[in-house]
């Protein structure tokens, strides 16, 4: 296991350096930064000398060598419009991103596999037709109009909770809840299918051959192997939650990292583009590494193939 | 029948479990399948029944309603009862069931690799019966296991106790399985086929364990299974079942020498019997192995640097004559069908393959093509290896399109007409998909596929594996069929002795990749030599576990 680690953890870097790569290519395939800093019509010259400040007259090796010198460093250079290091302006908007994230996979980790599991267990009941409901529901309606239909009720209507921003515990609710909502649509979905496979193991015949209650067979039995899809499951979601993030900050002006990169896009801030995709990248490669941790942990089989 | 269970039989008046007219049905929307339509039958304490029947006959459910342990509400019982030691079984609360699930009345299935949890540990899982029904401290119950553990003949119980299900052999798997059932001395074992997936010698062995504990638990054994010397082996009286009903009843000898009802003496005569026709000796030379290989490396690390070999084929040879018959046999992984897949270059492998006149080691996939249509093979998973979405006429026609066989559409229409027609099938029929058949007729359609290319040589990988024992019977006579009216050459893979007996001329028997013994089928069959091929003869034919380091547990 400690071997298994330690591997892992080596392959982090790599996994990080390869992203920074894809990320720098596709900065620098999208433009000349100089031509977009200067008025229209700056001089030939002035635009060589913007290059030649920017370091974009350099070769391409060149130039991503010093990206990633620099960026190992946290120094992603200096914001275009906030005149700040970018690596700044990133740290100050990731911890609400986070934040409304983690708030988002609680909300459905809570809804989903209870229902998910209810669903399976009483296939055909009242219950799993509210469960198939809710989660084509939940996946039919975009993210943002529920957003902003929940605005409108909770807030504008019912006066119950803030409409935007960032601050007390009212704040997070809404965006939370609706980022959460989306994410459980999928996840009830998945856990009510995966659940049925798995009751259908010849196992769970053992199980309840053996007399064990039922709610042995489904809590102990059952749900342990469930936990290994939902596993994977939870890792691919990962990405979508992180560009759920984006349109949620977006509806809900919630000051996190997607708004932050979408400001950032739309003005042509570079570096802070690139530092916030770069974050995005390493959060989904961190989470990614954390779950493969997590099946070995669970899965003796995993554990063996090392 | 021994002394005790004789005496346990005298001595209680009335039985242990009595069964009267049971249903069982499933509901599938509108459609209700009558799975079990009124089954009656006693179990006397200490005694042993054998459930005997085909797939489909309803001896598993029958099995399953006893626990109440179908898919309900799916399936239902529109009526019967099932009293234990007096008490109804019937529509018993949850909670009775419960108490004696596992307890009174245990259960072992069939196939022990599925049939536990795989993220538990052995002893973990044994255990929970014992803390469940007993209400055991961890401690004693952990000791219990270990004691239960070695009373199944589990090779190091200090170590397997601890071990995960995937880190154990089939055998080891299903001696934990029975090992559970036994915690709690139940009266009643139910046994589901619990033999059939394992190895001859491995099922001859289980088979053993399970009368020796039956003895000295006193317990009553409900055997389940299609295999009629299983249950001759195994059971005082029969139930022969068919279609949901018991169509004969009586003790062993009634039933294996006194059989009434048709379906029971047909049960009795597909029993795969008798020897292949003496094919000429002097028969040409259609395909020859000399030294064969076939290693696959074991790849470690990042650089995926090669650390060794599993030896899968490892330096056989074999011949194979014109109209004759070499039955590859051997038990799981003991590498028969690589060795049949490496002869028709589906694998890559070393030493010489002669197809005919040409040496066929080495050539491309180019220049092997026009040869293939001479060389083919039938699987053993008549339901896996067709596609479900092509008719029966495009599948078997397929490989002339792609030999450019037939000149015209209708040419070709014409030759699958006749291949099907000669392997038994209704070309009428020709238009439909493989769910509409049975797997009798799909595993004729699969040969259909392979005779129509008319071949010299065929590789048969289990061909009658997933099948019935009666419909084994008609495979074996439809193979014979073809070989003598088209001299083809056979290279018959199987575990099952008695079919290979039914049909080889001559016999390679393999372990670990090797060659153990080979030569004229008689001389394998009657004198064999090797302490190994004894053995596994002993195993398949008496159901005897020898006891011996050549075979594995």
């Amino acid at each position: 296991m400690l071997k298994y680690l330690a591997k892992r953890c080596l392959q982090l870097p790599l996994a990080i350096i390869g992203l920074t790569l894809i990320v720098f290519l596709f900065m620098s395939i999208s433009g000349d930064p100089a031509t977009l800093l200067l008025p229209e019509d700056a001089s030939e010259e002035d635009v060589q000398m913007m290059r030649k400040k920017l370091g974009v007259d350099k070769p391409l090796y060149e130039q991503y060598g010093k990206f990633l010198y620099n960026a190992v460093q946290g120094d992603f250079g200096t914001s275009f419009r906030m005149r700040e290091p970018a690596f700044d302006v990133i740290l100050r908007f990731y911890p609400a991103t986070l934040q409304l994230a983690a708030a988002a996979i609680v909300i459905a980790t809570l809804i989903s596999i209870p229902l998910g599991t209810l669903a399976a267990v009483k296939r055909g009941s009242i219950i799993d037709t509210f469960a198939t409901f809710i989660s084509v529901l939940g996946q039919a309606a975009p993210v943002f109009w529920v957003g902003m239909l929940a605005m409108l009720l909770f807030s504008l209507t019912l006066y119950w909770l803030p409409v935007a921003g960032r601050g007390s515990f009212a704040h997070i609710i809404l965006p939370g809840g609706v980022l959460g909502w989306y994410m459980n649509a999928f996840m009830t979905r998945f856990v009510r299918s995966n659940m049925l496979e798995i009751l259908n193991q010849n196992y769970i015949r053992t199980a309840r051959a053996k007399g064990l209650p039922e709610r042995t067979v489904i809590f102990r039995h059952a749900f342990k192997n469930a936990q290994v899809p939902l596993l994977t499951i939870f890792g691919l979601e990962a990405g979508a939650l992180l560009t759920g993030t984006v349109v949620i900050e977006t509806v809900f002006a919630w000051p996190g990292l997607g708004r932050a990169a979408i400001y950032a896009v739309n003005g042509r801030d570079y570096p802070v583009v690139m530092a916030s995709v770069i974050m995005f990248g390493v959060t989904y490669i961190v989470i990614n590494f954390l779950i493969d941790v997590a099946y070995h942990w669970i899965d003796p089989r995993i554990r063996e193939e090392e | 029948m021994d002394e005790q269970t004789d005496s346990l039989k005298q001595g209680s008046a009335e039985p242990l479990l009595s069964v009267r007219d049971l249903k069982a049905e499933f509901h599938q929307g509108e459609d209700v399948v009558h799975a079990v339509r009124g089954v009656s039958f006693d179990i006397a304490a200490g005694e042993s029944l054998g459930l005997v029947g085909e797939s489909g006959s309803g001896k598993s459910v029958t099995a399953m309603s006893i626990l109440q342990l179908l898919p309900y509400p799916e399936a239902t019982h529109p009526g019967g009862s099932i009293v234990f030691r007096g008490q109804e079984l019937m529509g018993a609360p949850e909670k009775t069931m419960r108490a004696i699930r596992g307890d009174r009345i245990a259960m072992v299935f069939q196939e022990p690799m599925t049939s536990m949890n795989p993220l538990f540990t052995i002893g973990k899982q044994i255990s929970e019966v014992l803390i469940y029904h007993k209400n055991m401290q961890k401690d004693a119950a952990y000791d219990r296991t270990l004691e239960l553990l070695r009373l199944v003949g589990l090779p190091d119980p200090e170590q397997r106790i601890n071990s995960f299900p995937h880190q154990l052999s089939g055998g080891q798997l299903q001696r934990s399985m029975i090992a559970m059932a036994l915690a709690n001395e139940p009266d009643i074992l139910i046994a589901d086929e619990p033999t059939t997936a394992l190895d001859v010698t491995i099922q001859a062995q289980i088979l053993e364990l399970i009368k020796d504990l039956q003895r000295r638990f006193g317990m009553a054994l409900l055997w389940i299974t299609h295999d009629l010397s299983v249950v001759r082996k195994m059971a005082d009286r029969i139930c022969v079942m068919s279609d949901g009903e018991i169509v004969e009843h009586g003790s062993a000898e009634d039933i294996f020498m006194r059989a009434q009802h048709p379906y029971t003496l047909r049960l009795l005569a597909s029993e795969p019997k008798g020897k292949p026709a003496k094919a000429a000796a002097d028969a040409p030379i259609i395909m020859s192995a000399n030294d064969m290989k076939v290693w696959f490396p074991i790849k470690v690390g990042l650089m995926r640097r090669t650390e060794g070999f599993v030896k899968a084929v490892d330096g056989i040879s074999v011949t194979v004559q014109e109209g004759h018959t070499v039955g590859v046999v051997g038990e799981s992984g003991s590498g028969k069908t690589t060795l049949g897949r490496a002869l028709l270059r589906l694998l890559n492998s070393e030493g010489a393959i002669r197809f005919e006149d040409s040496e066929i080691q080495g050539l491309t996939v180019e220049e092997m093509r026009p040869l293939r249509r001479e060389m083919q093979i039938v699987f053993q998973d008549p339901f896996g290896s067709l596609s479900p979405r092509m008719s029966v006429a495009r599948i078997v026609g397929e490989g002339l399109r792609i030999n450019n066989i037939g000149a015209t559409k209708a040419e070709r229409e014409e030759m699958v007409v006749q291949a099907l027609g000669e392997v038994g099938i209704d070309p009428e029929g020709r238009n439909r998909y493989p769910h509409e058949f049975s797997g009798g007729q799909r595993q004729r359609i699969a040969i259909a596929r392979a005779m129509v290319l008319k071949p010299r040589f065929v590789v048969l990988d289990e061909p009658t594996s997933a099948l019935d024992r009666s419909v084994q019977a008609q495979i074996v006579d439809l193979l014979r069929d073809l070989q003598e009216r088209h001299k083809l050459a056979y290279l018959f893979i199987s575990h099952d002795l008695k079919v290979v007996r039914a049909l080889s001329d001559s016999v390679v028997v393999m372990k670990d990749g090797k060659v153990v013994e080979a030569g004229p089928a008689d001389e394998v069959f009657d004198d064999p030599k090797e302490e190994y091929t004894q053995a596994l003869l002993k195993a398949a034919f008496d159901l005897e576990a020898v006891d011996t380091a050549a075979v594995s547990t």
